[in-house]
C-alpha cells in the first residue's frame, strides 16, 4: 500500500499539467468562450445565427457573418466583435451588457493573437475511423441476394418458397413442421393476425363451407383486402414512427397537450397500407414528401400534394418541449434533432446510430462523422438556430398562397360583417336611447337630469350620489333587447333584418383550413458541424450531408446535394436524395428491415431477433436466405407489402399448429428450445389494441368508423386512464378501435397499458408481452370488460331468438372463440348457468347483483386464455 | 450432488397455495426446478439446506434501486487524496465512457464528510438521514461491475449479466421462495408514477423464468392496484362460480399446450387476483398509519413525500409477506451527474435520504429489519476525475452500496477502493458475489437455485463463469 501511494504521489507531482494557459496570452477556451456564450450566443451561436454569424468556435468567429470576419487576429480596429462591444451597439437593446472588464478580456484575447487550443482542421481518425474489410463483410451491409430454393424432403409441405427455407433448416436439425392447425383455428388466426379482430361466426362458416380448392387463398385475399388490415398493420408502422397525438414530453398525467392535425398522418398510414402503396413510395413520401412537389408556389394543393406533405408527419414525433419558452433552448432543440435521427435510423436503417453522436460507435462501423452527415440531411428542416417552436411548427391543409387568399377573403367578410353589425347596432342604439328617454321622463323632475347623468357616467367614476341613483333607478331605466325589437319602426326593422340576414349569408361563405404537422425546410440550410463529444457548444469540422459509409457500396459518401433541384431555393432536396438512396433496389437494409418486422409480427420473433439493430451488436438472422428471399420478393415486385404477406400467409409454416404431441414436443425442445427453427407455431398473446378491439367486436358494439381526430381520453385521480365521454364528437366514439384513441407517450387507457401498450419515449421497435395479475384484474373487475360482457350477453340473446340454453352457449362460444364448445365445455357452461341462476334467484341475491347468468358466462369467455392468444 | 427434480403435479389448482406448491406449479415439469438444498424455512428446518445457517436469516428483500450511478466518493467513501490533489492529473488514465474527462484531472468532492453514529462511519454531509441509521447498515465500498453504460450495468445489477433477457434478482427470489402471502404477488415494483427509470421494465423482468415471477407494478399514487374490486356488484359466490368455470376452461386449453409456461401464469393470476381483492386493499392503505410514522418517512413534506410514500408501502408489503419489493426514485436516471455534482446530488438526496432512514428505522422498530434485507444501490459508480468541470463520468470499476438487515452486519464498512476511488481495491465484492450472499441470507444456495433453460441449468450467479462466492465478511 505504502509503496503504491508513494508512486502515485510521485506521478502526480512530476506530471506537468497540459492545460495551463500559455504565458503570453489568453486562449479562446479560457474565458472568451464563456463570455461569448453568455452575451452573444442567443443570437449568434446556440440558438441563433443572425446576420449569418456564429460565435461558437474560433474558425467560425474568424469566418464571421455577412458583415465580414468578427475577429481579425491582432487588430482591435478590424475586429467587428470588439468594435460592436466597445460601442455598446452589441448586445443590443435591453440584453445583458458585458462589464468593462469583460470587454477588456476579449480585447486582450484579440490583441494577443486570438488563439484557441482546439482548431478544427478536418475529420480525424477518431471521428472517421477507417472501415475494416471485415466490417464490410457483415451480412447486413451487403445487398440481399435471392438464393436458389433449397431442396427439402418434406416436399408435400411446401406451399410457398418460404417453406423450403424453413424446412431446410428444420430438416438439417432433424426436425419438421408441426401438423396443420384446424380450419377453425386458422380462420381465427388469420383474422387476428391480419385484421386484429376475431372473425364473425359468419366469416368462420363461409370459410368452412368453402370446399373448393384454394379456399385458404381466397380467405387470405379477402382479409388482405379488408380495410381493417390497414388499421392493424398501420398501427405497427405507427409504433416504429413513434406516433403520438400530443406535443412535448407528456410528463404530466393531467395535462394533455394535443397536437392538432397529427391524426392526418395516422390516417395517411392506414390508407397507404390499405391501398398497398409501394413501400418505396411510402418511405419517400414520409421522409421527403415536402420535397416531391412545389407546394410552396402552388395556387392550390392537389390532393396528392397534401397527402405527400401529411406523410412527413413521420418526422414529427420526437419529444419537442420547445413550446414552453423556458424549454426553447439550444440543448432541447438539439435533442429533438437527435431523437428524430434515432427514429429514422432504428425504423428505416435497422441501426443504432445514436452512440455516434458523442463518439464513433464502439461496436458498429458507424463513425461520428457518419452521424453528423446523417444529421446534415435533417438539419435544414430542424434548424436549431432558426427554430420554430413545437406548437407553431405546422403548415395547413391549403397551400401558403391559398391560405393568404382565404385569410384575405375571410378578412373581407370580417370587415363587411363588422360594418353590418355596426349599422344594426346603431339603429338599435337609437331606439334604445329614445326608450330610455321616455322612461327617464317618467321620473320626478328634481332627480331626472341627475339620474340621466349618473347612468351616463362609467361605473367606477360615479360619485356617491350618482352611484346611489344608478343603483336604485338604473334597473327601472334599463332597456332590454326585446323592448328594442318591439319598438323598431318598419324602416328600422328592415335595416336590422337585412343586415342580419346578410351577416348570416356572409358567414356561410367563409372558407377554412386546418393545421397539418409536417416537416419542411424553414430557410436556407446552415452548415452542419460535427460536435466534439456530442456537445453543441464545441462545434468541430463542418460535414456535408451523407449516409453512413458502411451502407454505401461505393466506399465513399453517397452524394447528397447540399441544394437540389425542384424547389430552389426553398428546399435543399437533401431528404429527397436520402429517400431515393434508401429505396434503391440494391439497398442492403431497407427491405430486410421491413420484411423482418413483418415476420416478427407473425411469429413473435423476427428472423433477426433485434429488429432495430442489424449491426454487429445485434443478432444474426436465423434464416439469412429466407430473409433475403423475402426482401427481394418485396423489391422485385414493386415493393408490394401485400405480396410478402401472401407469401407468408399461404405457407405451411404459417399454417402449422401451435401444439404438438408431447413426445414430439419434448424431442424438438431438446434440439431447439427457443423454437427459432419454427417446429411449431409460436403462441402469441394479442397486443393491447387487439385485446380491447376484440372485446368490442364480440360485444357487437365496435364502431368501425375509420379516421379522423383522436378520441379524447383523460387521466383520473386514481391513476386510471379512460375515454373522456364528456368530450366525444359522437357517442359511438367510445367504441372506436384503439388505434383512434388519443395516443400519449406515458398515459394510455388502462385497458391498453396493462396489456403492454408501449411507452413512447422515442419509438417502439418491439413490443413486450407480459402476463401480470393486473391484466386479470382489468378483465375480471374493470368496467370496460364487465359492461361489454353484458352487451355480449344481449347480443347472444338477440341472435338466438327462441333458442334453448345449449343454443345460447354455442352462440356465445362461437362469438368469443370462433368455435363451438366441446361436450365437456358445454357441460361446464350449463353448470355455471345453473349455479349462477341459484345465486341470482331472489332469496339468495342480497348483494344487489343485477347480472344474469348468461352475462357471467359471456364475461368469463372474454377472460379465457383462449380469447387472449392467437390460436 | 444429485439433482432432485420436482415432478409435475398435475393441473388441479389448490388453494391456498403453500410455498412449495407454488414452486411445483412454477416448474410444472418443464423448465424443471432443481432443488439442491434451496428451500427456505420448512425444508431448511428439515435439514435440507446446505448453507452455513441452520435457517434463513431473512425472508424478504427491499431493493431501493438508485439508478444513474451514485457517486461513491461524494457519498460513501471519503478520499483525502482527492482533497489533496484536486485539479491535478491522475496518474492512471481512467477508462472514460463519455467524453469530457480527457484531461484526467482529479476532482475533490464538493461535500464535507462526517463521522456518523456510534460506529463513526464517515459519510457525506449530503446524506444525514442515512448517516443517522448507519449503525444499522453495512456500507460496501469495494463493489465493481461489468459495464459503463446504464442499461447494461442496470441489467447486470438486476440479472447478473449485461445481456438482456435474463431474470431479475426479484424474479429469482420470487421463483425460489414464492410469496409468503398467497394474496399478493411475490415481486412488487413501486416506481415514480410520472415515468419509468432508464431501462424501464427490463429491471423487473422474469426473463425466461415463468411469467408470474415478473415484477408487478403497484401505483404509489391514487389507487394502489386498479380494478381490485368488481366495478359492477358481484357476490363472492358468483365470483367463485365464475372463477371455477374459468379455471376449468383454461385448464382444458392448457392441456393442448403444456409447454407454454405463460398459460400457467395466467391461470395463477386469476386465483391471485381473487385473493388480492381481499388482501391488497388493506395492505396498501397507508391512510391508517400514524402521523408519527408518516413523519418518519417524510410524508409531511412535499420534497420527500413521493419517495417516502413508496418506502412506507414497501414496509407494508414486506410486512404482509411480499418477497421482493423494488423501489425507484424519480424517473430516468436521477443519480447521473455528468456535471453539477453538488446541485444534482443535493436535489436527489433531498428527495430520498430522509425516507430511506425512515424505512430502516421503521423496520427496526417493528422488529422486521432482522428478516428483511434492505439494499440501496446504483448500477455503477463514478470516476475520481472531473467531467465538464463539475461532474463525473460512469465508472464500473468501483461503486459503493448499502445493505441492512437480514443478518448483514450493522454499523460496518466493508472493503475500500483505491486511494482516489477509481477501482475496488480491498476486499472486492462483485455483483455476483453480492447476489450469492443475498440468496444465502434468504436460505438459498446460489449454486443450487437453478432453472433449466435452453438445455442448460441456469443460475442467477453463474459461478463457473463469474466465480461468484458468498462474502462471509458482510455477515453478522
Amino acid at each position: 500500500m505504502m509503496l503504491r501511494w508513494l508512486l502515485l504521489l510521485l506521478v502526480i507531482v512530476s506530471s506537468s499539467p497540459s492545460s495551463v494557459p500559455a504565458a503570453d496570452g489568453l486562449m479562446f477556451e479560457d474565458r472568451v468562450f464563456g463570455l461569448l456564450k453568455t452575451y452573444c450566443w442567443k443570437c449568434h451561436g446556440g440558438e441563433g445565427r443572425q446576420a449569418g454569424l456564429d460565435l461558437r468556435s474560433l474558425p467560425l468567429i474568424k469566418r464571421g457573418g455577412k458583415h465580414g470576419p468578427a475577429v481579425v487576429a491582432g487588430s482591435l480596429e478590424k475586429s467587428l466583435l470588439v468594435q460592436k462591444l466597445v460601442s455598446g451597439q452589441m448586445p443590443p437593446g435591453k440584453e445583458l451588457k458585458p462589464t468593462a472588464a469583460h470587454i477588456e478580456t476579449i480585447k486582450a484575447w484579440v490583441a494577443g493573437g486570438a488563439r484557441a487550443r482546439y482548431v478544427a482542421r478536418g475529420l480525424d481518425e477518431a471521428e472517421e475511423p477507417v472501415l475494416e474489410e471485415s466490417d464490410r463483410q457483415w451480412w447486413a451491409f451487403r445487398p440481399p441476394v435471392r438464393a436458389d430454393l433449397p431442396a427439402v424432403a418434406a416436399s408435400s409441405r411446401v406451399a410457398t418458397p418460404v417453406d423450403t427455407f424453413v424446412l431446410s433448416r428444420l430438416e438439417a436439425a432433424g426436425l419438421d413442421l408441426a401438423p396443420e392447425a384446424t380450419l377453425t383455428a386458422l380462420v381465427r388466426r388469420v383474422h387476428l393476425d391480419v385484421l386484429g379482430l376475431p372473425p364473425d361466426p359468419a366469416d368462420v362458416d363461409r370459410f368452412l363451407a368453402d370446399r373448393r380448392p384454394g379456399a385458404w387463398t381466397r380467405l387470405v385475399d379477402r382479409v388482405l383486402a379488408d380495410p381493417r388490415y390497414g388499421e392493424r398493420w398501420g398501427r405497427y408502422w405507427l409504433d416504429v414512427a413513434g406516433y403520438v397525438d400530443i406535443i412535448g414530453a407528456d410528463n404530466d398525467a393531467g395535462g394533455i397537450k394535443l397536437a392538432p392535425g397529427v391524426w392526418r398522418y395516422r390516417d395517411y398510414v392506414v390508407r397507404a397500407y390499405n391501398a398497398d402503396k409501394p413501400f418505396d413510395e411510402f418511405l419517400v413520401e414520409q421522409v421527403a414528401g415536402d420535397e416531391l412537389a412545389d407546394w410552396r408556389n402552388a395556387e392550390r394543393l392537389t390532393p396528392d400534394q397534401l397527402e405527400q406533405l401529411v406523410a412527413t408527419g413521420f418526422l414529427r414525433h420526437a419529444r419537442d418541449s420547445t413550446s414552453s419558452p423556458e424549454l426553447n433552448t439550444a440543448d432541447i432543440r438539439h435533442q429533438v434533432l437527435y431523437e428524430t435521427l434515432q427514429t429514422v435510423s432504428t425504423s428505416l436503417l435497422g441501426l443504432t446510430v445514436h452512440c455516434a453522436q458523442c463518439h464513433s460507435h464502439k461496436f458498429d462501423p458507424i463513425s461520428q462523422a457518419d452521424y453528423y452527415r446523417l444529421a446534415a440531411i435533417f438539419t435544414p428542416s430542424l434548424d436549431v438556430q432558426n427554430w420554430i417552436q413545437a406548437d407553431q411548427r405546422h403548415l395547413h391543409t391549403v397551400s401558403p398562397s391559398h391560405k393568404i387568399r382565404i385569410d384575405k377573403h375571410n378578412g373581407r367578410i370580417d370587415a363587411r360583417v363588422g360594418e353590418l353589425k355596426k349599422r344594426a347596432a346603431a339603429v338599435r342604439a337609437n331606439v334604445s336611447t329614445r326608450l330610455r328617454a321616455v322612461k327617464l321622463a317618467s321620473l320626478p323632475e328634481p332627480i331626472r337630469a341627475d339620474t340621466g347623468t349618473a347612468i351616463g357616467v362609467p361605473k367606477d367614476k360615479r360619485n356617491p350620489v350618482q352611484a346611489y341613483l344608478a343603483l336604485k333607478l338604473g334597473p327601472l331605466l334599463a332597456v332590454s333587447p326585446d323592448e328594442v325589437n318591439r319598438n323598431l319602426s318598419a324602416a328600422q326593422r328592415m335595416t336590422v333584418t337585412t343586415a342580419e340576414s346578410e351577416i348570416a349569408r356572409l358567414n356561410s361563405t367563409r372558407q377554412s383550413y386546418e393545421t397539418i404537422r409536417v416537416a419542411w425546410e424553414t430557410g436556407p440550410p446552415a452548415p452542419t458541424y460535427l460536435y466534439r463529444r456530442g456537445d453543441y457548444t464545441t462545434p468541430g469540422p463542418e460535414v456535408k450531408p451523407g449516409v453512413p459509409l458502411i451502407l454505401d457500396p461505393a466506399n465513399r459518401p453517397t452524394s447528397i446535394p447540399t441544394a437540389g433541384p425542384g424547389q430552389k431555393p426553398a428546399s435543399s432536396g437533401r431528404r429527397l436524395a436520402f429517400a431515393r438512396w434508401l429505396t434503391r433496389t440494391d439497398h442492403p437494409v431497407t427491405a430486410r428491415v421491413i420484411v423482418n418486422r413483418m415476420w416478427m409480427r407473425y411469429f413473435g420473433t423476427g428472423l433477426v431477433s433485434t429488429p432495430a439493430n442489424f449491426g454487429l451488436s445485434g443478432t444474426e438472422p436465423t434464416h439469412p436466405k429466407l430473409l433475403d428471399w423475402l426482401a427481394r420478393e418485396l423489391v422485385d415486385n414493386g415493393w408490394s407489402l401485400k405480396r410478402v404477406h401472401r407469401q407468408v400467409l399461404l405457407s405451411s409454416t404459417y399454417r402449422q399448429s401451435t401444439a404438438r404431441p408431447a413426445a414430439e414436443w419434448n424431442r424438438a425442445r431438446t434440439i431447439d428450445p427457443a423454437n427459432r427453427l419454427l417446429w411449431h407455431r409460436p403462441l402469441k398473446r394479442l397486443e393491447s389494441e387487439a385485446v380491447r378491439d376484440s372485446v368490442l367486436a364480440v360485444s357487437g358494439q365496435i364502431d368501425l368508423l375509420q379516421g379522423g381526430a383522436a378520441v379524447p381520453i383523460k387521466a383520473n385521480s386514481d391513476s386510471s386512464v379512460v375515454i373522456d365521454s364528456s368530450k366525444l364528437a359522437r357517442p359511438g366514439d367510445v367504441n372506436r378501435r384503439s388505434l383512434y384513441l388519443t395516443c400519449r407517450r406515458n398515459y394510455h387507457p388502462t385497458e391498453l397499458s396493462v396489456f403492454d401498450q408501449p411507452t413512447v419515449a422515442n419509438n417502439c421497435t418491439r413490443r413486450d408481452s407480459s402476463a401480470v395479475v393486473l391484466q386479470s384484474l382489468v378483465m375480471l373487475n374493470g368496467s370496460f370488460a364487465m359492461k361489454r360482457a353484458r352487451r355480449f350477453a344481449s347480443r347472444v340473446r338477440s341472435e338466438t331468438p327462441g333458442g334453448d340454453q345449449a343454443t345460447r352457449i354455442d352462440r356465445a362460444f362461437r362469438l368469443a372463440l370462433s368455435r363451438s364448445p366441446t361436450e365437456e365445455e358445454q357441460g361446464l357452461a350449463i353448470e355455471l348457468l345453473r349455479r349462477q341462476a341459484v345465486e341470482l334467484s331472489g332469496a339468495k341475491n342480497t348483494n344487489g347483483s343485477t347480472g344474469r347468468p348468461l352475462e357471467h358466462l359471456c364475461h368469463m369467455l372474454l377472460n379465457t386464455s383462449e380469447f387472449l392468444y392467437v390460436p | 450432488m444429485s439433482l432432485h427434480t420436482v415432478p409435475s403435479t398435475g393441473m388441479s389448482p389448490v388453494l391456498p397455495m403453500s410455498r412449495r406448491r407454488m414452486l411445483q406449479l412454477g416448474s410444472l415439469g418443464f423448465g424443471s426446478l432443481a432443488l439442491k438444498g434451496l428451500l427456505a424455512e420448512s425444508t431448511a428446518r428439515a435439514g435440507v439446506a446446505q448453507t452455513p445457517h441452520d435457517r434463513p436469516r431473512a425472508k424478504s428483500v427491499i431493493l431501493m434501486m438508485q439508478n444513474g450511478g451514485p457517486s461513491q466518493m461524494d457519498l460513501f467513501e471519503r478520499k483525502p487524496a482527492l482533497e489533496k490533489f484536486d485539479g491535478k492529473q491522475h496518474s492512471i488514465k481512467v477508462e472514460m465512457f463519455q467524453p469530457g474527462s480527457e484531461q484526467n484531472k482529479l476532482m475533490n468532492t464538493p461535500f464535507r464528510f462526517r463521522h456518523y453514529g456510534a460506529s463513526g462511519i464517515e459519510l457525506s454531509e449530503v446524506i444525514p438521514g442515512i448517516g443517522s441509521v448507519i449503525d444499522d447498515m453495512t456500507v460496501v465500498r469495494s463493489m465493481h461491475t461489468g459495464h459503463n453504460n446504464h442499461t447494461e450495468a442496470l441489467v447486470m445489477f438486476m440479472t447478473g449479466k449485461i445481456f438482456q433477457d435474463r431474470p431479475a434478482l426479484g424474479a429469482w427470489i420470487s421463483y425460489g421462495l414464492g410469496t409468503e402471502n398467497s394474496s399478493l404477488p411475490g415481486y412488487v415494483v413501486l416506481r415514480d408514477p410520472s415515468g419509468y427509470n432508464t431501462s424501464g421494465t427490463l429491471t423487473w423482468t422474469n426473463g425466461w423464468l415463468p411469467a408470474q415471477h415478473r415484477g408487478t407494478e403497484f401505483s404509489s399514487s391514487g389507487t394502489p392496484v386498479l380494478n381490485l374490486k368488481s366495478s359492477i356488484p358481484v357476490s363472492a359466490n358468483e365470483q367463485r362460480n365464475n372463477l371455477d368455470f374459468l379455471s376449468k376452461l383454461n385448464r382444458i386449453h392448457q392441456r393442448r399446450l403444456p409447454g407454454e409456461t405463460e398459460l400457467e401464469a395466467r391461470i395463477q393470476n386469476y386465483e391471485l387476483a381473487a385473493r388480492m381483492q381481499l388482501a391488497a386493499a388493506d395492505v396498501l392503505d397507508i391512510s391508517k398509519e400514524t402521523a408519527a410514522t408518516g413523519k418518519l418517512y417524510g410524508l409531511d413534506n412535499k420534497t420527500t413525500e413521493p419517495y417516502g410514500r413508496r418506502c412506507l408501502m414497501a414496509r407494508k408489503l414486506v410486512e404482509a409477506g411480499v418477497r421482493f419489493v423494488q423501489i425507484h426514485p424519480k424517473p430516468f436516471q436521477p443519480w447521473d451527474s455528468h456535471s453539477g455534482t453538488r446541485q444534482n446530488l443535493g436535489s436527489i438526496c433531498a428527495n430520498c435520504d430522509l425516507p430511506t432512514a425512515g424505512l430502516i428505522t421503521d423496520l427496526k422498530q417493528r422488529g422486521l429489519l432482522d428478516e428483511t434485507i434492505v439494499i440501496w444501490s446504483g448500477e455503477f459508480g463514478r470516476l475520481p476525475v472531473s467531467q465538464n468541470g463539475t461532474g463525473r463520468d460512469h465508472n464500473r470499476n468501483a461503486f459503493s452500496l448499502l445493505v441492512a438487515g437480514g443478518g448483514f452486519k450493522a454499523g460496518y464498512a466493508h472493503g475500500a477502493s483505491d486511494e482516489v476511488g477509481y477501482a475496488a481495491a480491498v476486499d472486492k465484492v462483485s455483483v455476483a458475489d453480492f447476489h450469492a450472499t443475498v440468496l444465502q441470507q434468504l436460505g438459498m444456495d446460489h449454486e443450487s437455485l437453478v432453472y433449466e433453460h435452453a438445455g442448460r441449468e441456469e443460475t442467477l450467479t453463474d459461478p463457473s463463469l463469474t466465480g461468484a462466492k458468498v462474502i462471509p465478511g458482510l455477515l453478522a
